[in-house]
């Protein structure tokens, strides 16, 4: 595995008992003591994560704002300063090139967080569509980025920075001194669960790793890794490029439209398609389902009704939260109705299943 | 009960009768899956050759087949693995214990030791 890239925190992840797999090109850690523990760690207490691979980009220039309007769905003319928004950039014929963070810095200055596989074309898809008075930077390399999520993460935080930190809101961002080092702390996450995500430099990345578990302890925080984010994520039903979205499914298949607006005063890539998906409305849909016979749906296994097949899995896994077999489905809209019935070939079976409500889990408030 | 023995594929093998054997996931590889959370267990009554896979094993994120180590006949299959899959977890070696094979192989595979040799050249 001696060619993947590795983050700065690799050196620890020994120490604390990962085990590392290949993921996009980059050695990460599948899980530290045990996806199910991970996984109800973040539920109940606190999990920090290491999720420095995430690519980041800088956009600056008098033009910045126009430039971010003209590559996402999402309408950044509504941000303000030290907010986030969730964006999709498309392509003209209304397929995901990836999802995103827009993090308004300043009027001239916007920060875009990208999946880590789709860093290199994210970034050629935006030369291309660059424009004069805007600049891009990727700043990737200079970032390091952890994650820490569950209900116990603003208590946990509070012991290692000076800012009141109910005072930063959901998809809010600040910088602020923690642990005694400078970074860009922002309200946000992939889990369901209330949580932040800190922006630091490379170098500070291990001893603040290292200070927030211990700052931690009494909580019960847990290192965490990709299995249990997944798992996570998957019954928040928030959607993974690759998976739930990609170049061949739009986002308002994927069911993040509240992502795309139609209406903002400036045109951006794939409107018109995106125009004309919606008025035409869509033929396929992202809906949940849960198992009613015994068996695991699976990434890419068929989904059948009368034996015509009519989409197929995009994630599945036995819930940990819920300990049911459920899963993302992308199937012809007309089978997309809560309580339809049909049927996943798993190994050659084709398994029974039910349509059910999504997000699979949500948090209490 | 005799000495076990182990395939490359991780699956130990033990015998139980003149032409029955008992078999299951090495320790090893259910430290590498980690936590299972679901096993598609082989056919009762079905013949099957060895390195075919006849079973699967599930954790959150992966889905793994069984191969089987003997050609013969599944004449037992460990039912409790249905309902508790992490019986695989906590005791792999014994009540985690898969299926029993008729065969008339003679179990030509790899001593405890032999195993051990291969497992630490796979884990580099």
């Amino acid at each position: 595995m001696s060619d993947l890239k590795r983050t700065p925190l690799f050196p620890v992840y020994q120490a604390y008992g990962a085990k590392t797999i290949d993921f996009g090109g980059w050695e990460l850690p599948v899980q530290f003591s045990s996806i199910k523990e991970e996984h109800e760690a973040v539920r109940n207490r606190t999990g920090l994560f290491d999720v420095s691979h995430m690519g980041e980009i800088e956009v600056q220039g008098p033009e910045a704002l126009a430039f971010v309007q003209k590559i996402t769905t999402n309408d950044a003319s509504k941000l303000q300063t030290g907010a986030i928004q969730y964006s999709i950039m498309c392509y003209e014929n209304g397929g995901t090139v990836d999802d995103l963070l827009v993090y308004k810095k300043a009027d001239d200055c916007f920060l875009l967080v990208v999946n880590a596989a789709n860093l290199d074309t994210d970034f050629a898809w935006m030369k291309r569509h660059l424009q004069e008075n805007a600049e891009l930077v990727n700043v990737s390399e200079q970032t390091a980025l952890l994650a820490i999520q569950g209900p116990r993460s603003e208590e946990i935080l509070g012991k290692l920075t000076d800012m009141d930190l109910s005072q930063l809101k959901f998809f809010q961002f600040s910088e602020v001194r923690l642990a005694g080092f400078q970074v860009l702390l922002s309200r946000s996450g992939y889990t369901g669960e209330d949580g932040f995500e800190i922006y630091c430099n490379p170098e500070d990345a291990v001893q603040l790793w290292n200070k927030i578990l211990e700052a931690g302890k009494a909580e019960g925080i847990l290192p965490c890794g990709l299995g249990a984010r997944d798992t996570l994520r998957f019954e928040a039903r928030l959607p993974l490029y690759g998976q739930e979205l990609s170049e061949q499914i739009s986002p308002l298949e994927a069911g993040v439209g509240f992502a795309v607006k139609l209406d903002k005063e400036v045109d951006f890539i794939g409107k018109s398609a995106l125009l004309k998906q919606k008025s035409e409305g869509v033929s396929r849909k992202l809906v949940g389902i849960e198992m009613i016979e015994r068996g695991i749906p699976r990434t890419h296994y068929p989904v059948y009704v009368n034996d015509k097949k009519i989409g197929e899995v995009t994630t599945g896994t036995q819930s940990p939260t819920l300990k049911k077999n459920i899963g993302l489905v992308l199937v012809e809209v007309e089978f997309a109705g809560i309580g339809t019935e049909l049927e996943v070939e798993i190994r050659g079976k084709r398994l029974k299943a039910v349509v059910v409500k999504t997000p699979f889990y949500k948090r209490g408030k | 009960m005799t000495e076990k023995r182990f395939s490359r594929e991780h699956i130990w093998i033990e015998k139980i009768g003149s032409r029955t054997y008992r078999i299951g996931l090495t320790p090893f590889a259910i430290e590498r899956l980690g936590e299972v959370i679901a096993v598609e267990l082989p056919v009762k009554g079905e013949r099957v050759q060895a390195g075919q896979a006849i079973g699967t094993v599930e954790t959150a994120k992966t889905v793994t087949d069984l191969y089987a180590p003997l050609n013969g006949l599944v004449s037992e299959i460990n039912l409790r693995l249905m309902e508790e899959p992490d019986l695989l977890n906590r005791n792999p070696l014994d009540q985690g214990w898969v299926a029993v094979l008729e065969s008339s192989d003679s179990a030509a595979l790899w001593s405890n030791e032999e195993y051990d040799t291969f497992v630490k050249g796979e884990s580099k």
